[in-house]
């Protein structure tokens, strides 16, 4: 129904689907391939990158993936909003150009859904938590709005969650782009910190008491994004 | 680059044919783009355009193809309708069809 990118491309079911949010240069020298490799071992796995992750497509990069980009290896994908933003009309290097829908549809369906350099959990067939803890500037910031909008126009029960630095997202002319998820009952937003900051935060925002948190969260898949 | 020859000037469109300068943007100039690609603006076309205007100033983005068949259902008082309805009216794809004739750039992202 929705678009050109709504049909699932990649039939597979994944044991664990990868998200990567982290640009190559904000690493300090760490190899994600080499985290992957050893982390997650030989299980069927979609390796997703998104905001300034792209960049790990770069044909500079592509030595680092070869050993994982064989036959069984992970699926490797790239959004094509993402990297079509940065680098235009570049080909990217051993990673197909994908979608959020696409990243959403193996989500979905996959064991385990992990955000490299933010934290993972693992629940079959559930809905989904974003807990944002981050407020990147430019494409990044308007990428994750985007990764929960894809979401919500695959109807999968998400709840938005803002907490530490990502609070600034949801704060003064940063939020408008978010009140669409609220206005539209496309996701609801709740935000964790200091309820005196209530008056400042984005109408419609609902203050999560931590000691609700756990049952908020309860069979639901956590993607925490701190990048 | 390309262009559209309307009103005695030309107005440079971007490599999907949607109008570069949003502010050149006016009914007219809509009719005469869509009546390009053949199609006929009506009053039900008119409705969809100056929703995804009005949601694309309110929250910087177009709306999802969710958000407008829940709203045209609601305008229309028909619960029944589907998108069906929309790709009736814009038959290459709703959303990016009404930005283009409604002086919007079309959705970037791949959703």
């Amino acid at each position: 129904m929705e678009s050109e990118y709504s049909a699932p491309r990649f039939s597979n079911r994944f044991d664990t689907v990868i998200l990567v949010r982290t640009a190559p240069d904000e690493l300090a020298g760490e190899s994600v391939p080499e985290e992957i490799t050893s982390r997650h071992g030989t299980a069927p796995l979609s390796v997703f990158l998104h905001g300034n992750g792209v960049a790990w497509a770069r044909p500079e990069y592509a030595p680092a993936w070869q050993e994982l980009a064989g036959e069984g290896g992970p699926v490797l994908q790239v959004c094509q909003a993402a990297w079509r933003r940065r680098f235009g009309d570049q080909q990217p290097v051993l990673f197909a150009l994908s979608s959020l829908i696409q990243f959403w549809h193996q989500a979905a369906k996959a064991r385990q859904l992990v955000s490299l350099r933010g934290s993972c959990s693992a629940v079959e067939n559930c809905g989904f938590v974003m807990e944002i803890e981050t407020a990147p500037d430019g494409f990044s910031q308007r990428e994750l709005l985007e990764m929960a909008l894809a979401a919500a126009s695959l109807e999968l029960d998400l709840i938005v969650v803002f907490a530490g630095p990502g609070l600034d997202q949801i704060l003064g002319q940063s939020a408008v782009g978010w009140r669409q998820l609220v206005d539209h009952e496309l996701a609801p937003i709740y935000w964790l910190g200091d309820k005196a900051l209530a008056r400042e935060l984005m109408p419609g925002a609902v203050w999560l008491d931590p000691a609700a948190r756990d049952k908020r969260y309860a069979d639901r898949r956590v993607l925490k994004l701190r990048v | 680059m390309n262009s559209f020859f309307f009103a005695g000037r030309d107005h440079a469109l971007d490599q999907h044919g949607h109008l570069q300068n949003a502010g050149e943007w006016s009914k007219e100039l809509g009719l005469a783009l869509a009546l390009a690609d053949g199609i006929s603006l009506n009053e039900e076309h008119w409705w969809v355009i100056e929703f995804v205007r009005q949601h694309h100033q309110t929250y910087g983005t177009p709306p999802l193809m969710r958000v407008l068949i829940k709203a045209l259902r609601e305008y229309r008082d028909q619960q029944d309708l589907g998108s069906r309805e929309l790709y009736r009216l814009f038959p290459d794809n709703p959303v990016r069809q009404a930005c283009k004739y409604g002086g919007l750039p079309p959705p970037d992202w791949c959703i």
